[in-house]
This record gives C-alpha cells, structure tokens and sequence, in this order.
C-alpha cells in the first residue's frame, strides 16, 4: 500500500525535466512535494497515474509498474487514486453533481441513488452542499478547486494526488483547503501526495516533504527537519530569498 | 431533457429515412400501390433505348424500361418492361421503338400489329413475349434515303439514254396519269389524316394504272420504227420536272401540314420502303435496262419520287430547325 | 554544404518529416478510436446527446444551404437552357446536381464549419485545462468517451441531415420553376425523373457518411493535439475545418473516381 518512485526520467524534446527522482510514500502517509515553478512536480505527478510515461526508471503503486500495466489494470489502478487538478479541470458541460459522479460511475454494481448519495457525502466533505446543480462556470476559483477535491475523492480512493491545490487562492481560502486536505486525510485514511510551491501549506499539511530540484530530489524530510535545513536551495525557498539560491547555481 | 433529446434524435432519424426511402420511390416514379406486371419483347436491335425509358401505350405513359439483355443462344435482344397491370393491351400488340425526342431519349410504344403490318417484327419462339421493331433514327433514315436517292439517280440516267421517240407519246400520257395522280394525292395531303398505308395503297394503284401504260408502250414500240428528236426529250424532261416541282410544293405542303415529326418519321420510313422495294424490283429483272423499257412507267414514277425525296432531304438537311421545332420546342 | 543551401533543404527535410509524423498520429489515432468502439459503456450514453448537436442541431443550415442553393440551380438552368434544350430538363438539372454533388458537398462543407469547429474547440478546450487529463484519472478513455460517440454521430446523422438538404433542393428548385419560369409540376417532375437512378441516392448517402467519417474524425485529432492555452484550440479549430473541407473535396473526387 505505498508509492515508489525509482529513478525516474522524463524529458520533453531537449529539456529535462526529471532526471531520476526516487521517492518513496508510504501507506496513510501525506507527502509534499515542494519546488520552484517548472521544476517537474506536475510532470511527476502525472507519471503517478499514467498520464505521461517516464523515459527510463518506474512508477509502482501498490507494487504494479504503472508503465507496464495494460489498458484495463491502469484504469482499475486509477479507479484508487483521485487526482486533484491545478486548475479543477472541471467537465464545464457538466453540473457540479454530474462532475463529482463522473468518476462514481465507472464503479461497477454502484446503483443511480448510491450514486446520488456518494455525490452529496463527497459536497458535504468539502463544505459545498446545494450546489450540486451549478455550473462550473458559476463558481469561484476555490469553489472550483473544492469541487475538483469531491470528485477526486468520490470513490474513496486509497491515494490522492494534488496538484497545486492551493496555487492562486488567497491565504484564508488556503488555509480552507488545506484543513480540507487534513480533514479528509483523517477522515478518509488516504494516502496522499501533495505538489505545492506554497511552502507554508507544505509545512502545515505535510509528513514529511520532498524538495525537488533540477530535476531530482535534493532533500526529504519532516516539516521540523526542513525548517531547520542548512540547504542554501531550500533555505532560499522557504524564506523566499533568490539570491541564496543564485550562490550555488 | 435527457428524453427529449432521444425523443428528438429518433425523430430525426426516421423523418430522414421516410425522406430517402420515399423520395427515391417518387423519384423512380413506382408509387405506392400501383400494381404493376412485367412485360417482355424481342427485338433485332434496340436503337438508342436505355433501361428507365417510358413504355407508352396510345401515347400514355404506363411505365417503364426495367432491362436489356441479349438473347441467349440468339441474335435478339430482350427488352423487359414494368408496365400498369390495368393498361389496356391491344389484340395482338406489337413493341415498337422510336426516338421520343431529338435529344436520345427513346421510348417503347405498344401497338397493335394491324397497325403496321409493313414492318418486320422480331418474332420470338418464346410463349409471352412480344414482337418488337425498332425504328431507324433520322441520321439513318436520311442516310438510307441518300443511298436510295442515288441508286435512283444512276437508273434515270441510263433510262434517259435509252429512250427513243416512239415512247413519247406514251410517257407523255404517263406523264397527264402522274398529274392526275398527283392532283389526288394533293386532294389527300389536304385531308391529311388519312394513314399512311392508304397513301402507299394509292400509289401502289397508280403504280398499277402506270404499268398498264407501260404495256402500251411496249406494243408501241413493236411497231414504230425511227429516231428520236432531241428536242422532243427535252420537252418531256420539261414536263416531267414541272410535274416534279408540284410534287416538291406538295411534299413541302405536306411537311408544313406535319404536326408531328414523328408522323413524319414513320411516313418517311413507309415511303423508304416503298421505295426500296422499288428500287430492288428494278434491280432483280433480266437486264434491268431492257426491264425498264419494258416498264417504262417506272421511269415517271421514280423520277417522281426522286424529286420529291430529294426535296425532302435538302429541305431537312437546309432547315433542320423546322422539323425539330414541330414537336421539340 | 554552405547555408545558402542548407536552409531551404534543411526546411523542406524537417516539412516531410513532420507530414509524415502527421499522417502516422492520425493513423494512431484512428486505430485507436476503432479499438475504443469496443468500450460500448462509455460512448453509449454519449451518442444520443452528440447526434441532437452534431445531426439534428446542423438540419436547419443544411436546409438553409439547400433550399437557396435549389433556387439557384433553377433559375441558372432556365437561363442556360434557352432555345436549344426544353425546360423541363430544368427539373433533371436540379435533382440530379442536388443529390449527386451539391446536397453533401456544400451540406458537408457547412458542417466541416459547424461541427467540425465545434468539436475542435470544445475537444481542444478540454485538452489544455486538462479535463481530458481528469477523464483519464477518473478512468475514462477519453477517445471512447469523447471522440467514438461524435465519430459514429458523425457517420450516422451526415446522411440524415444530407437527405433533408437533398430533398428541400429538389422542392426548393421546383417551386422556383413553376412561380419564376414558365414550367408546370408535371413538366418539372418529367425532368426530375428523366435521368433519375436509384444509385443516384446511395451515392449520396455513401458521400455523405465518408464526410461525416471525416469531418469529427479530423474535428476531434486537432482538437487533441492542442497543446498550450487558447491560441493552441484556436490553431486546432482553423486546422479542424481547413483540414475537413479540403479532405471533403478530396473524397468527393475520389468517390466521383470510385463510384461513377
């Protein structure tokens, strides 16, 4: 019941973007991973469930090479992550409701009215209960990214990913998702892999962190271990100074 | 919302399938209902006629040209037709093919055979199917009226050498028949509908009064024993073409008086073969120069046709446009 | 090799390089929405719903197109056909340029416009805010769930939307014969049926489904290559009905080849 990653590398024509991250998360376990803008967490993330292929190295979730899977075990596999997108990535010709029993409805045996209950639990988890008859485009950027939380989480997956939950909100809507982000660790038992640049949700919400860095893990650790990191890199990321980290480049 | 769009949807798809299903039944022009059976016919050759052209009776419509195909193990083709189960076919009928308009479209008339008992149906052994004659377009009948035309053309000059003076008093009686003849046949282009088999009937009839002149001539002949004046050929030559020239005014009368161009077709055609046969009797006697000095009033008589053919062609060769505009425009 | 020439050649290399990876993506792509025809699950609830906005939604400007295109037809015939040629081919010249040509040409090049822009742009839209992404995490194939349900819309409501275009022509070019030329109902419909063929109609329907075929399929490629923000699904969308109405013209000669 983890993730591992090992020695993956991907790169996009010239530019590399991982070059051989390995990372490990473990069962119930929350993971940030925290870098500068375009360090490759995104792409990271992505690899998790299959959406792009590394070049070399693997992805194992729950033991299974993500890579190696055939079309029908990858999406039973995605069946137990929820992925959270950086902008929701809601289906916009799609209400609220439909968009949070998209993913239910691949569960097979599941009857319209379970659906229709599991639609309303997950809206209530993320405080967002009437607004299940809304458009996407009816609802505010943390709204969305709320909505983008329920349908990831409507199956009950063992593991979600978030990617960039926070990007572009301000601090009280935030500090609003990440207690969501909590709440549902605590209350769901998921197991979940956050990417952020915002290192104070970093801190507040994580196990334990992951910086990466051109394109590799520079340094894991707890919240406590990163706060006390000597890393320049680090150190110039959590106190927003770039010139700490210019001296080492 | 989710139903309406089925709702929607289904309709749209069966109102498109009713649009394509009947629109190609009305089209094929086969309505609902209307029984139909299928008729066959023998031909020679079938002309220009192409699957899907109109099967007419007493000039209505009653369906259509449905396939041909050649005859196994014979030289004929098969014409299948889809006609209405309720037209009234004729006692023994006959298919006849013709040019419906200028533009190649052709069609399939039934007639009863009595009608046109000078043609030469392409019979079949085959219980069932109908005999059929197909007519020759224009270009071919004016292509057989040219060859006839200069068959004629050839025997009158060898006939214009041979004669002698003891024939012109006879020829020129023949020549006062052919006027009365033609006075008749002037009084018979003013009543104008008669058939075309009563026209050939009377010239078969002066053909007739012809050859008795003809034998006259003959016994002439016999007799009188001396040359021939020059001047006395020209003048009947003379007579012969002003009798010509109001046969020309009257075949230009009778072709004004057409209101048919397919009447004219038809005409055309009985009077092509009226003149073949002549054409051929002449050509089959012994010696064919002394057959015609023995039937002398052929002569007349093809000199006459001639003129009137040649009239004929020049006039649809000169102004085509006023044949076609009879019928066509 | 010196850089007067190295350019040009170096650009026509790297042009037939990208071509050649074009036609392979395309390729891939339409094998795999054959594969997906399998995962009936997914594009079963779809399909209906695409049909309304891919079929039934394009009748009116088909009939639209249609309907002027048949006046038009008329009265260019009537025009055409002085003296020599009797009117009523009038009728012949209409039904038989409606069904064989203009119905699903003109009908399928509209709808390379209306559909195809459509699908591109809404396809294209999903890609770059990752919605297409977010079907995959949520276990959909996207080619089922997006592409397979308004391919088979295309192939099966481009006929049905061609028939109506077909039909409205014809009525169309016979009410303009008998209220703008001299001809009657019987002469226009002697015209009408003079050079008709039954084959007229399914060659019709066969052009018509292969634009259908066409028009989502090449509608739904460029809107999954999109890649970056909105002018990314804009080039998708001009490439969509560029693409589709040339291709549309291609087969049409290509059937004209084939079929007649």
């Amino acid at each position: 019941m983890s993730i591992r990653i090992w020695e993956v590398r991907k790169s996009f024509g010239a530019r590399v973007v991982l070059d051989g991250v390995t990372l490990d998360v473990d069962a119930g376990e929350t993971v940030a991973i925290i870098g500068f803008s375009g360090s490759g967490k995104s792409v990271l993330l992505k690899t998790i469930v299959g959406l792009l292929k590394p070049d070399s190295g693997a992805v194992f979730v729950d033991g299974q090479d993500v890579g190696a899977l055939r079309r029908e075990e990858l999406y039973a596999l995605r069946r137990q992550v929820g992925y959270v997108f950086q902008f929701a990535a809601l289906f916009d010709s799609m209400t609220v409701e439909e968009n949070v029993a998209m993913g239910l409805r691949r569960v097979p045996g599941m009857t319209e009215a379970q659906i229709r209950e599991r639609v309303e639990e997950s809206l209530r988890l993320v405080e967002l209960e009437g607004y299940g008859a809304r458009l996407p485009g009816q609802l505010s950027g943390g709204q969305r990214k709320r909505v983008g939380l329920a349908r990831a989480i409507a199956t009950r997956p063992r593991y979600v990913l978030y990617d960039e939950p926070t990007t572009g909100l301000d601090p009280v809507t935030t500090a609003v998702i990440d207690r969501l982000i909590l709440k549902l660790d605590r209350e769901l038992g998921v197991t979940s892999l956050v990417v952020t640049h915002n290192m104070e949700s970093a801190l507040r919400i994580a196990d334990r962190i992951a910086f990466l860095h051109d394109g590799r893990v520079r340094f894991t650790g707890t919240p406590d271990e990163v706060r006390s990191s000597e890393d320049p890199i680090v150190r110039a990321f959590i106190e927003g100074r770039p010139e700490l980290a210019q001296e080492v480049v | 919302m989710k139903k309406r769009t089925d709702v929607v949807v289904g309709a749209a798809i069966l109102a498109g399938i009713v649009v394509i299903v009947v629109g190609t039944l009305w089209l094929k022009g086969s309505g609902f209902g209307r029984e139909e059976i299928e008729l066959e016919a023998r031909f020679r050759e079938v002309g220009q006629l192409l699957v899907g052209n109109t099967v007419k009776l007493r000039g209505v419509p009653i369906g259509r040209v449905e396939e041909i195909s050649f005859e196994r193990g014979g030289d004929g083709v098969l014409v299948k037709m889809r006609i209405d189960r309720d037209a009234p076919l004729p006692e023994d009928p006959v298919v006849i093919l013709s040019p419906e308009s200028l533009f190649g479209d052709w069609q399939a008339e039934i007639h009863p055979r009595a009608q046109f008992p000078r043609y030469a149906f392409a019979e079949s052994a085959e219980p069932g199917v109908l005999p059929g004659y197909s007519l020759p377009d224009i270009s071919r009948l004016t292509a057989v009226a040219d060859e006839i035309a200069g068959n004629l053309a050839v025997l009158t000059d060898r006939v214009e050498t041979a004669f002698t003076e003891q024939t012109a008093e006879n020829i020129r009686q023949a020549i006062e028949n052919i006027q009365i003849v033609s006075e008749r046949l002037t009084g018979l282009v003013a009543t104008q509908q008669e058939a075309v088999e009563e026209v050939a009937r009377r010239l078969n009839e002066t053909t007739a009064t012809l050859s008795e002149a003809a034998f006259a001539v003959r016994r002439t002949m016999e007799q009188v024993d001396s040359a021939v004046a020059n001047g006395e050929i020209a003048a009947i030559v003379g007579n012969v073409a002003s009798a010509s020239a109001k046969f020309d005014s009257l075949s230009m009368e009778l072709l004004r008086a057409s209101a048919e161009f397919r009447a004219i077709a038809f005409r055309a055609d009985s009077a092509m073969q009226a003149m073949g046969a002549i054409a051929a009797r002449l050509q089959a006697g012994e010696g064919s120069l002394g057959l015609l000095l023995q039937d002398s009033t052929l002569y007349a008589d093809l000199l006459r046709t001639n003129a009137i053919l040649q009239a004929l062609l020049k006039d649809i060769q000169e102004n085509p446009r006023k044949y076609i505009k009879l019928e066509i425009f | 090799m010196n850089g007067l020439w190295s350019a040009p050649l170096a650009w026509v290399g790297r042009s037939a390089l990208e071509l050649s990876a074009g036609f392979g993506r395309f390729g891939r792509f339409t094998a795999s929405a054959v594969r997906a025809l399998s995962d009936t699950g997914t594009w079963g609830r779809q399909l209906i719903e695409q049909m309304a906005r891919l079929g039934v939604e394009s009748i009116p400007i088909a009939v639209f197109i249609a309907a002027f295109t048949g006046i038009v037809l008329a009265l260019q015939a009537s025009y055409t056909f002085t003296g020599a040629v009797p009117l009523y081919f009038v009728g012949a010249l209409v039904a038989k340029t409606m069904i064989l040509e203009l119905g699903p040409v003109l009908t399928g090049l509209a709808l390379a416009g209306r559909v195809g822009a459509n699908i591109a742009s809404e396809i294209g839209t999903m890609r770059v805010t990752e919605q297409i992404d977010a079907l995959e995490t949520l276990a959909y194939d996207p080619v089922a769930y997006l592409v397979v349900p308004r391919v088979l819309a295309g192939v099966v409501m481009f006929p049905i939307v061609v028939a109506f275009a077909d039909a409205v022509g014809i009525a169309a070019g016979w009410i303009t014969s008998i209220n703008l030329l001299d001809l009657s109902t019987p002469e226009f419909v002697r015209g009408v049926r003079l050079f008709f063929d039954t084959f007229d109609v399914r060659y019709s329907l066969v052009k018509a489904t292969s634009f259908g075929l066409v028009v989502t399929l090449v509608g739904c490629f460029s809107g999954f290559g999109a890649a970056g923000g909105a002018a990314a699904v804009g080039r998708a969308t001009t490439q969509a009905v560029v693409l589709s109405s040339m291709l549309i013209l291609v087969l049409d000669a290509f059937w004209a080849a084939v079929l007649l």
